[in-house]
Parts: C-alpha cells; sequence; structure tokens
C-alpha cells in the first residue's frame, strides 16, 4: 500500500512543508496548516501565507510497527524499526500531524516541548522528499 | 569592513565510537579517533545545512534579508540539481537570492565562506550566507571509511563583522593524486592507497605563503585536518603559540564542513580582538584568518556551542550504524 503523492502535488506544496507555511484566514484570522481552500470556521476563501514556528507540545503519539507504514516508508522500517507519528500542538494554534525523529518511544511523553527540522521523508521516483519531522527541543 | 555577522552549527544525531570498527573488524584504522558523527537514514549535507543555517539566523537579534548563498559539499545528493536551490527553499520566503553550490574538494566549505565574502565587498550593505555540509562516505570494508564522518557549519556575512571581521586569505593549488578520489556517478570514496606526504607538503606551501603576510597575531588555528598532522600545523604555518580546534578526533573526517566547523568552534572560544585562522586542504589549500568581533560574546550566548553537539549525541553500535548508512538494505544498495 502507498500514500502515493504526484511530484507535482508535492512540489506545489514545497514552502508549507519545509517552512511550515499556514494560511491565515483574512476574514477571522483562523491559522490553517495544512492549508485549505475554504476556512473551516467562518467560510472564508481568502489567506495569507504566515510561517509557523515550528515550536510546540506533543499532543498525541503512535507507533507504526513493521509492515504497517505505507510502502515508500518499507526500507527505512526495516533499517531503522517502528516508525513514530504524533500529532504536535503549535505554538501558534494549529494541530498537525507529524513524523517524529530522534527519539526512543519509551522517551516519548504527551506535553514534552518538540520542534521541526527538515529532513528526508523518502526516496521516490529517484527524487528525495524533504519535509519536516519533530525532535524533542532541548 | 566585512565579516562575519552569526554563525552556527549542526552534527548528525548518532555518534559512532572508534571501539565499534575495533569489535566488528579487529582494528580502527583512524588513529587517534575516539569517535564520529554520522548521518541517521532521514539526514544528509542538505538537512544538516538547513539547521546550521537556521541556528545563524537565530543568533542574529533582528530579521535580514540575505542576497545571495554559497554551498560548499562534497556530497551534495544529486550530481545535477543543485542542493543549494533546497537551502533557500527552507530557509527564506525570498526567492531573489543568488545560489552557487562548491564541490569536489574538502576546501569547498571554507571556498564558500571566502565566496560569501567576496560577495559582500562587492555588494555593499547585503548579506550573504556561507553554508558547509558534508558527510563523505566510503565502503564499508576499507579502513579508509572509518574516519569518516559528518556535520554542518553556518556563518552569515555581512558589512560590519559583529562576530569576527574579516582579515584576508589565501590559497594554493597543486595537481595531485591525494589520498581519496570519487568519480562522477559513484556513490563511494575510493582510498587510493598512496601513503604520500601530500598534505605535509600542502601545509608547509601555505606557510610558505602565510610567511610574508601578518599571521603571527593569530591566536586560534581552525584547522579540518587529522590529528597527527594539526599538532604540527601551528609551526608550519608560522604560529607556534596559536591553540589548534580541530575536531578530527571526535567528529570523524567532515570533509568540506571539517574546517568550518573547527572555525566556529573556534568562535565559540575567541575573546574579543583575538585572531582566527582556518586552513582546509584538498588539492591545494585555502586559509582566511578574522578578529574575533565586539558582538561575538553577546551572540554566541544563544544556540549551542559544538563542544555541547559533540557530547550531546547518542552512541550506537556497528550495526546501527550500517542499517542508517542504508549499506544492508538491498533496495538502495548502500547509496547515501
Amino acid at each position: 500500500m502507498t500514500s502515493y503523492i504526484s511530484l507535482p502535488i508535492f512540489s506545489s506544496s514545497i514552502d508549507d512543508r519545509l517552512r511550515l507555511v499556514a494560511g491565515k484566514c483574512s476574514s477571522c484570522g483562523l491559522l490553517a496548516y495544512p492549508k485549505r481552500s475554504v476556512c473551516i470556521n467562518c467560510g472564508g476563501d481568502e489567506f495569507i501565507n504566515t510561517p509557523l514556528s515550528g515550536e510546540g507540545v506533543l499532543y498525541t503519539y503512535s507507533l507504526v510497527a513493521g509492515n504497517g507504514a505505507p510502502s515508500e516508508f518499507d526500507d527505512e522500517q526495516t533499517m531503522t524499526g517502528d516508525i513514530l507519528c504524533g500529532v504536535v500542538e503549535l505554538r501558534e494554534g494549529p494541530k498537525v500531524m507529524v513524523r517524529l525523529s530522534e527519539v526512543n518511544p519509551d522517551k516519548l511523553e504527551i506535553g514534552m516541548k518538540i520542534r521541526g527540522v527538515v529532513r528526508r521523508l523518502y526516496d521516490q521516483e529517484g527524487i528525495i522528499r524533504y519535509g519536516t519531522k519533530f525532535i524533542p527541543a532541548e | 569592513m566585512v565579516g562575519i555577522e552569526s554563525y552556527g552549527v549542526a552534527l548528525p544525531h548518532f555518534r559512532l565510537p572508534a571501539s565499534a570498527y575495533v569489535e566488528a573488524w579487529g582494528n580502527c584504522s583512524a588513529r587517534g579517533l575516539k569517535q564520529k558523527a554520522f548521518c541517521s537514514y532521514d539526514e544528509d549535507p542538505v538537512t544538516l545545512g538547513i539547521e546550521a543555517a537556521r541556528q545563524s539566523l537565530e543568533r542574529i537579534p533582528f530579521d535580514i534579508e540575505v542576497s545571495a548563498l554559497f554551498f560548499g559539499v562534497t556530497t551534495p545528493p544529486y550530481d545535477e540539481k543543485p542542493s543549494a536551490a533546497t537551502l533557500p527553499t527552507a530557509l527564506f520566503n525570498n526567492r531573489a537570492i543568488r545560489v552557487t553550490e562548491i564541490t569536489g574538494s574538502p576546501q569547498a566549505g571554507l571556498q564558500a565562506l571566502i565566496s560569501a565574502i567576496e560577495f559582500c565587498l562587492t555588494h555593499k550593505g547585503q548579506y550573504a550566507l556561507a553554508i558547509a555540509a558534508d558527510a563523505p562516505v566510503g565502503k564499508v570494508d576499507s579502513g579508509f571509511e572509518h574516519s569518516l564522518g559528518a556535520a554542518a557549519a553556518a556563518f552569515i556575512v555581512g558589512s560590519q563583522g559583529m562576530v569576527a571581521v574579516y582579515k584576508d586569505s589565501i590559497s594554493l593549488t597543486r595537481e595531485t593524486f591525494g589520498s581519496r578520489f570519487r568519480r562522477h556517478g559513484e556513490e563511494t570514496l575510493t582510498d587510493l592507497e598512496l601513503r604520500t606526504r601530500d598534505n605535509l607538503i600542502v601545509l608547509q606551501d601555505l606557510g610558505g605563503l602565510l610567511s610574508i603576510k601578518k599571521v603571527d597575531k593569530v591566536r586560534r588555528l581552525a584547522l579540518g585536518i587529522e590529528t597527527s598532522l594539526g599538532r604540527r600545523a601551528g609551526k608550519i604555518l608560522g604560529c607556534p603559540k596559536a591553540e589548534i580546534d580541530a575536531l578530527w578526533c571526535m567528529i570523524g573526517d567532515a570533509g568540506a564542513a571539517s574546517a568550518p566547523l573547527a572555525l566556529a568552534a573556534s568562535l565559540d572560544k575567541a575573546r574579543v580582538g583575538e585572531e582566527i585562522l582556518s586552513a582546509g586542504i584538498g588539492a591545494g589549500a585555502t586559509a582566511a584568518w578574522f578578529g574575533a568581533g565586539s558582538q561575538l560574546r553577546k551572540r554566541r550566548r544563544k544556540g549551542s556551542k559544538v563542544a555541547d553537539l559533540i557530547v550531546g549525541g547518542e552512541l550506537v553500535d556497528y550495526i546501527t550504524y550500517l542499517k542508517h548508512r542504508r549499506v544492508l538494505s538491498s533496495k538502495l544498495r548502500g547509496g547515501a
């Protein structure tokens, strides 16, 4: 199974992925990450690009055990073991589903401070897909 | 006046102790090596470079607009498709940036810094960002591989030199087969297995050129060379009293990032006004020297120091190292 994202789609959101650029609703000010075409709060359809700090706390997490991840992560899972996913509550408010890195599952605690870093997410079609993962903030 | 306005460093998460090679192979071929830093599965010179650059930007207490970015690296992920283009996309909203990738030699990191300085000398009042990041790799059954590490350092260059004032630089080029090479399309370095004294000769040539420059006030040498040669470098370069910052024994050979990382370590400790000379070697040599600036102590308070990052990594065993290097992967053929 794969969660295939085509290169044009991936490329169109590259700023969002590398710099955590959210959309701020011009009408009500709600931040949306990932960006949306319509504000879920007021229905507004105009947004201002707003970079997020990348700082937040771990809201919840989950461990994807062997063979449970999409196929683009097969090799990573074989080489490095279980894959950690989580939801980060960013300082600016949005809750974002993320990959976690540089931490063992037994060291994870709800509410711990984490921060975003750019990492290689996976290789596909000969292209390295870079994006933001989260690691413990020291 | 032109110089360094801020700097930042990044090391990979993992450390491999030299003892891991002794357990696996019976010896560690990198004499003097205690441990090395290496990239985890999701790290590479691009991700390290972004992290170092972000650290350098956070140390500046106001927003700046960077006009040029110079990336020094011998192991970019692509032969064609500038990895340097990924860096500003991850760092800035601004697209009006000149991006240059410098590669092919461990000198590349220091050359990127000098290019940034020269850009600012000809573009008064503008800022440039120099990023040196590298993760050279060798074949796992070569002893030469034992020394190869990874690191990154970034420097914001501008017209004030708040962290370090640029004094001068010097370069020499020498056609040499050296100790290692990597042909086009190859993923790993090849050890030429010629135990020549090339690096010593280049260092002596550099010392000859420096003898006509005013480097007698240099108090710190930031070197991207192995420990044994580093011990003799002060005398050879004409700065016998200088304290030497060479991180080879704790980081490994970080290629183009070695000398810039040593420069960052020197800036972590230097007193205001102290002169620092940084030198990198590879088919010749490049040296640049600086005077520690008036805002150095203030700006280095924020962010990580090199010494803290060295001890902060996670020690792992040899099998974990091989897995993260993808050497055991049948899908990726051990490529980085």
